[in-house]
């Protein structure tokens, strides 16, 4: 049995979301600097299989991405294609001071104890996406250009740890025939075109000898009802924004913890889904069993939970998006032909 | 996917009495509306382009409110246009065996062409063919490994390395420590491990003055860091960078990015569309006088085929352009391809 480890978000800010920030400031919240609402996405993961036998195959990082729309409301803000929605937080301190001296520790356990009350009220149930809250804390240089910034991506620790069943992760290819894969594709396309965005990155499969089926997590018990559990038919599955052969991504973490919670389950099939873009093809979809030994309930005493997001040195501190180059009127002078 | 369709050919219906009289293949330019419906089978063949609104305050009157120009995130760039021009003869020898007839010189080879009429004369061959070749670009090893061991300077941050800033974390077995590297290096790379590239957000917008599509890219580093122009101009094939690239104001959004300038656009493109159309005429002949032969004799049960199909449309010209875009930008692997 080998420790279930997941692949950590990488924070992948837009130029244009530190403008609109900029703006944002200046001509909106001025002083204030409560916490505010943002949209993110996140796509699948996906390997581009190198074309001839001398180069690596690119494995890309499992990317959290904010944009430009990431200030709208949920409802308003467009989706790019092929990418699911995630919410976070975002507090933007005055000083560089305040940003230094920010309890960040208190923004994240609050965090924490919304995506475990959401857990507990059933709230994440029928909007999964709320398992993938995340915190931001910025400062914005405005005259020099400069945007520091930290993430967050609260994860429910689970002691002692989730395991590989067996061992294997394997591809979807090993596991499920041809007929399947793509019945499962369609079926999930559908399922995406059915459902809100807010609920489509999580969802239950059922595979028996005849058809795959998916549902909604909030159809648990109905669609799971007389499944059997030897034949291996109940599976949960979700957009994975990993690419690693053995490592799922981040936001099968809190999953597992809710369902967990909320179904008692210790030992469960995962689908992580993983789509090339506008291929077509999910070939590249890793499929396993975790189980753990854990049985306690989340109390009402917050669990623990990890994901400060590291630097470029790969320590925990926060980062620096530098745009004076695209955006200081004066450097534009110097470049521009 | 049914609606998407019913839409799409909606939509070209809706347009087709301008396309009519449209002049694109005479000039290469196309109209607002063209450009629009150019973009709607871009994004329906390649999903991963999609339209953007941008600023509310620089929107133009002349496109659709949600349609004012497409986007594509997160392409990823894995090479510098200086290591590919390392490579000797070898890299263009091999796309001209690849089918013997047509030698079809991709500037991938890092040959890059002096001049834009020399791009054009490169990109000859049905479009089939395009395709087939700008699918499988034939990329050569990189040679020079000794460059990734150089610590780059703007690894050194600013605030960073300061205080600890008061975050604690619990020990977490459960998490991945990354392992993953920094791009260029193909030494023994294991699968498992994560290769951190340069990825661009690629940006096609309409440009009102040149009547073509005009391009421009904004690119993150391996660290996702944005890149300088500098730094830009490194993926840019050099008989470009400088010249027919310049950094500008993006026109629906507040930020300046580097494009590739449009004010020969029109002339390639029509001269693409010209060697495309010439190939396919060639090949609709041969198949009629197949169709003629076949048929000889016995009533028809088939159709003949139509001149019509053998003509490049003016919704396939942002597809034309972004493979001619690549010859601009040849590390920059974003999808140009007829997936369907």
């Amino acid at each position: 049995m080998s420790l279930l480890q997941f692949v950590p978000f990488s924070s992948a800010v837009e130029a244009p979301f530190w403008h609109t920030l900029s703006s944002r400031k200046i001509d909106l919240y001025k002083l204030d600097d409560a916490p505010q609402e943002i949209v993110g996405y996140y796509s699948t993961g996906h390997t581009l299989l190198s074309q001839d036998s001398v180069e690596a195959n690119i494995t890309m990082p499992a990317r959290l991405c904010l944009g430009s729309g990431a200030f709208h409301d949920l409802n308003s803000s467009r989706l790019p294609p092929l990418s699911y929605h995630s919410i976070g937080m975002i507090k933007n301190t005055n000083t560089v001071e305040e940003f230094k001296q920010l309890d960040k520790n208190a923004l994240f356990k609050e965090t924490t104890k919304q995506i475990v009350n959401d857990i507990i009220s059933g709230a994440a149930v029928n909007d999964p996406y709320l398992l993938t809250r995340f915190v931001l804390v910025t400062f914005a240089d405005l005259k020099k250009y400069k945007y520091h910034y930290w993430f967050g991506f609260p994860a429910l620790l689970t002691e002692p740890p989730w395991v590989i069943e067996n061992n294997e992760v394997k591809g979807i290819t090993e596991v499920w025939n041809e007929d399947e894969i793509e019945a499962l594709r369609i079926n999930y396309e559908l399922f995406k075109q059915e459902h809100p965005s807010t609920c489509t990155g999580f969802f239950l499969i059922r595979r028996s000898d005849k058809e795959i089926k998916i549902g909604n997590l909030s159809e648990w018990d109905k669609f799971f009802g007389n499944c059997n559990d030897e034949e291996n038919e109940r599976m949960i599955g979700f957009a994975d924004p990993s690419s690693l052969p053995n490592n799922p991504g981040w936001p099968l973490r809190n999953f597992l913890a809710l369902v967990q919670n909320r179904w008692n389950i210790c030992k469960i099939n995962v689908l992580c889904y993983r789509e090339i873009p506008g291929k077509k093809d999910i070939s590249q979809s890793r499929i396993l069993t975790v189980n753990t030994q854990n049985m306690v309930k989340i109390a009402d005493e917050c669990p623990k939970s990890v994901g400060w997001e590291k630097n470029t040195q790969g320590k925990l501190g926060p980062r620096t998006a530098d745009l004076s180059d695209l955006m200081d009127p004066k450097k534009l002078a110097d470049t521009s032909v | 996917m049914n609606s998407v369709q019913t839409l799409f050919f909606g939509i070209r219906e809706y347009l087709s009495p301008v396309l009519k009289n449209s002049k694109f293949k005479e000039t290469g330019c196309i109209t607002p509306e063209e450009f629009i419906a150019a973009g709607d089978f871009l994004v329906y063949k390649c999903p991963t382009w999609n339209w953007e609104s941008g600023e509310v305050s620089k929107r133009r009157d002349y496109l659709l409110v949600d349609k004012q120009f497409l986007i594509t995130r997160n392409v990823p760039c894995l090479r510098r246009v200086k290591q590919m021009e390392y490579t000797d003869e070898d890299a263009e020898t091999q796309i001209e065996t690849e089918d013997g007839e047509e030698a079809w010189v991709a500037t991938h080879s890092g040959r890059a062409a002096t001049n834009i009429e020399e791009i054009a004369s490169y990109i000859e061959g049905d479009e089939d063919e395009i395709n087939k070749k700008l699918i499988n670009p034939v990329l050569e090893e990189v040679i020079d490994k000794e460059e990734v061991d150089i610590p780059d300077i703007n690894d050194i941050p600013d605030i960073d390395d300061e205080v600890e800033e008061g975050v604690e974390e619990e020990e977490d077995p459960a998490a991945l420590v990354s392992s993953s590297k920094v791009g260029n290096s193909y030494d023994d790379c294991p699968s498992d491990k994560i290769l951190q590239v340069r990825t661009y957000d690629v940006f096609i917008t309409y440009d009102k003055y040149y009547q073509t599509p005009r391009m421009w890219l904004f690119g993150y580093d391996e660290h996702r860091r944005p890149l300088t122009s500098t730094q830009i101009f490194e993926d840019i094939s050099q008989d470009y960078a400088k010249k027919t690239v310049t950094i500008e104001t993006h026109p629906h959004l507040n930020m300046s990015l580097a494009s590739i300038h449009p004010c020969r656009h029109a002339q390639v493109m029509k001269k693409i569309i010209e060697k495309m159309n010439e190939e396919s005429m060639k090949k609709f002949e041969l198949l009629q006088n197949q169709y003629i032969n076949a048929n000889a004799g016995n009533s028809n049960n088939n159709a003949p085929p139509q001149v019509e199909q053998a003509q490049v449309r003016v919704d396939q010209y942002l597809i034309i352009f972004l493979k001619f875009m690549s010859s601009v930008v040849p590390t920059i692997d974003y999808d140009h391809t007829i997936s369907a």
